[in-house]
């Protein structure tokens, strides 16, 4: 008998609406209030084990002590597979269901499994998340799908429960996370290319096998002003490591960043540094490690006094940039971001290839 | 141009004193073939061995893989302007030695440290779970292993290594000269349906023009700085486009195999005709340097595309990074000038799937299939028998990476290492779906 626990809102807990959104968590034995539809969906193969609930706008406000009582409810009760929602198109709700799911798969390790509809805000949390243990299944906007929604909920939880494999979202009915596994399609990649231009060319539906993504702008920092009186240091993506390459970077798909002492050199000397780069032909670059680390520019600046003497960073950061993961890139741009911060750099010069 | 690939399927390869081809089986005489590659001073040392499908048998350093072909009727050689004079091909009969392949694995270490530009070379298994992921797997192969004089430069190497694979090659073609073929098929694109769209197929190229050898032969000339060329598939057919042979061992690049065996240009050709007219190749260089010279690039491949009477094209590439905002804006520059396109591209994505499948998006690219992903973690067990010059291999080509046995079993962090490892061109039925 597959042990399922079902997280609702006080609304679906039939505690009430909107005046009780405050409710703390709480829990309740076996199902309850409007989602008691879903035991009954789970037939002879599984159980609610309790229903725990949370005020909409209590989990909002108080995050952290909410999440904390719903673990240890979770927790205590031992679940093969949690049950959040559905959501349908109510905003806070759906925040929640996702932000519980993500919370519980990565504190137990198990399936969480969430329903709304697919404007929902919680479904942006979701595809943010991209975590590989919570799934979320479309619903109707308004809760005249309820029904339906708990009978696939059903389904797909004891699915869950069980272990089996979980095929693409396109296959399965959820809403896709974001996550690209590798699969064998019908025919070869080439058929399905001739195929689905002439369906472009002929004016008929086709299914781009890769949706286009909207990235985030960086927008560029304010200028600095005054600065010979900043604290001033050179990050780069050159991949200038000093000769040997004694941190053993990697040609491409680094996964951390070093720093290397400058502070006693007037310029970097050819034959003691290389570029460790898989991306750009490394030979100019050994030739004149400036192209990386300008040092010699710096230092002909600290000269003539356009940087303050002292200010220039005693060590630069490098990881070689080439074919870096954004996720990684991120990380390490936030690390070395960290580290500048706590020696009070104030400026970067950030030299990429 | 009308070619003929006249059909010699090949179901075993023996090694021993004579050539000969009879009932599927090729007999290949080591003697004549080693005299043959030790012919040019570079090579030392060589040797030959048969891998064959779903044995315990790893290859070690792989450079290329070619198919063996000759050509019986028509102007030129295979692999013109390389094995022979620059002369047209495409046309006549070509003879193809299919379900089998010439390994050129060679031992060399280069002069160049790290870059774009230091040389790669690749493993393959016969069985196991890297035997799935690559399309050469399931050929039989004619291994030929060997050493090169010490001290090369980079294009002495290249130039020792792709004579010998294209001579051994050829010669193995050669014995099918007088005999007759299983099945020929015919390539003319003479014939146009004017009912039909038009459709070509632009196949990007990541070239390095200031290196020795740009990465892409076109008749054994490095293609440089050049624009979008206009090539007729059947001199694909005949080994007119070629690689680099130092740089080419890595699994999201194409060997000489996919250029002769080009999965969409077969596609293109099949339906021919029947949904559409094939209009050839528009071979593009990409990775310019400048984002002026990606624009001039992009839009100089549409333009020739548009004149050449396109409705519609394929758009693929050769490379990685920022080679594919070139590929990008050469989708937009189509769509802009009125070309549809389809993209069909490798992913990246990280080894869990979770990252940016691609590094550059733009709006016109709705129409895209999914070869699958290099990014993916794959764990290879020991195996039996290890084939190819190196007994230890790195997994990576940094400064001071460490060397693994070749012949135990290996954690790979992504599918470079592994000949044929991620699918390019939609050669097999792999892609990335959302989950």
């Amino acid at each position: 008998m597959i042990k399922i626990v079902h997280v609702v809102n006080q609304f679906f807990a039939g505690l009430g609406g909107e005046e009780k959104a405050s409710l703390p968590v709480g829990v309740i034995e076996g199902s309850a209030g409007a989602a008691r539809g879903l035991e009954p969906k789970l037939g002879d193969e599984g159980k609610i084990a309790c229903t725990v609930y949370v005020g909409d706008n209590y989990f909002h406000e108080h995050k952290e002590a909410a999440l904390k009582a719903i673990l240890d409810a979770v927790r205590a009760a031992e679940p093969d597979v949690l049950v959040a929602g559905p959501a349908f198109n109510s905003g806070r709700y759906g925040l929640s269901c996702v932000e519980i799911c993500n919370a519980v798969a990565n504190a137990l390790q198990i399936s969480c499994l969430t329903a709304m509809h697919e404007e929902n805000p919680g479904i942006g949390a979701y595809r943010e998340f991209v975590n590989a243990r919570v799934y979320c299944l479309p619903t109707t906007e308004a809760t005249t799908g309820m029904s339906d929604a708990l009978a696939r909920l059903a389904r797909f939880a004891i699915r869950l429960a069980r272990g089996e494999e979980i095929g693409s979202a396109a296959k399965e009915g959820y809403i896709g996370r974001g996550i690209r596994r590798i699969e064998r399609a019908d025919r070869r990649g080439a058929a399905r290319a001739v195929e689905m231009l002439l369906k472009k060319i002929n004016g008929e539906p086709f299914e781009s096998e890769l949706p286009m993504e909207v990235w985030d702008d960086a927008p560029p920092a304010p200028p600095l002003d005054h600065v010979k009186d900043r604290n001033i240091a050179v990050v780069t993506t050159s991949g200038v490591v000093p000769w040997g390459n004694p941190d053993k970077f990697k040609t491409y798909r680094n996964t951390y960043w070093r720093k290397y002492n400058i502070a006693e050199l007037k310029e970097l000397e050819p034959g003691k540094w290389e570029a460790v780069h898989g991306g750009y032909n490394v030979a100019y670059m050994n030739q004149n490690p400036h192209y990386g680390v300008p040092l010699d520019a710096l230092r002909a600046l600290e000269a003539e006094g356009a940087i303050g003497l002292g200010k220039l960073y005693p060590a630069y950061y490098v990881i070689p940039g080439n074919q870096g993961s954004p996720a990684v890139m991120r990380r390490i741009g936030q690390e070395i971001a960290a580290d500048l911060k706590k020696d009070n750099v104030e400026g970067v010069l950030f030299v990429a290839t | 141009m009308k070619l003929e690939l006249a059909d010699f399927p090949v179901k075993q390869i023996r090694v021993g004193n004579r050539f000969k081809y009879e009932s599927e089986i090729l007999e290949v005489d080591e003697g004549e073939l080693i005299a043959l590659v030790l012919e040019d001073t570079r090579i030392t040392e060589a040797a030959l061995a048969v891998a064959v499908p779903g044995e315990q048998t790893r290859i070690t350093g792989i450079r290329d893989i070619v198919e063996p072909r000759f050509k019986v009727a028509g102007s030129g050689q295979v692999f013109p302007g390389i094995l022979g004079v620059v002369e047209n091909v495409g046309d006549g009969r070509t003879h193809r030695l299919s379900g089998m392949t010439v390994i050129a694995a060679a031992e060399y270490e280069g002069t160049i440290r790290a870059g774009t530009t230091v040389q790669r070379n690749a493993i393959l298994d016969m069985s196991g779970p890297g035997a799935e992921i690559s399309r050469f797997s399931s050929c039989r192969h004619l291994v030929l292993s060997f050493r090169i004089a010490p001290g090369l430069g980079e294009l002495d190497a290249h130039g020792a290594i792709q004579s010998a694979e294209y001579k051994v090659a050829q010669r193995l073609g050669q014995v099918t000269a007088k005999l007759s073929p299983v099945e020929i098929v015919t390539y003319d694109l003479s014939k146009k349906d004017p009912a039909l769209p038009n459709v070509m197929l632009v196949q990007g190229c990541i070239t390095d023009p200031q290196h020795v050898h740009s990465g892409v032969g076109y008749y054994g000339l490095s293609l440089r700085n050049s624009l979008s060329t206009f090539v007729h598939p059947n001199e694909l057919f005949d080994g007119a486009v070629t690689v680099d042979t130092t740089r080419s061992g890595r699994g999201y690049y194409p060997t000489t195999w996919d250029w002769q065996n080009h999965p969409l240009v077969l596609e293109l050709y099949a339906a021919h005709g029947k949904n559409l007219n094939f209009g050839g190749v528009v071979l593009q260089r990409i990775r310019f340097e400048t984002s002026h010279g990606k624009e001039v690039g992009a839009q100089n491949a549409a333009r020739l595309a548009k004149a050449m009477g396109a409705d519609g094209a394929l758009v693929t590439w050769i490379g990685g990074g920022n080679a594919f905002v070139d590929v990008m804006l050469t989708v937009r520059a189509c769509e802009q000038i009125g070309i549809k396109t389809t993209l069909v591209t490798y992913e990246n994505g990280g080894r869990e799937g979770k990252d940016s499948p691609v590094l550059f998006y733009i709006a016109e690219a709705n129409a895209i299939v999914s070869t699958g992903s290099l990014d993916k973690v794959i764990e290879l067990p020991a195996m039996d028998k290890v084939i190819g010059p190196y007994e230890q291999i790195k997994i990576f080509p940094f400064p001071g990476a460490a060397l693994m046995p070749a012949r135990g079993a290996l954690s790979l962090e992504a599918r470079d290492v592994m000949i044929g490892g991620a699918d390019i061109w939609g050669q097999g039925e792999f892609r990335c779906a959302e989950y």
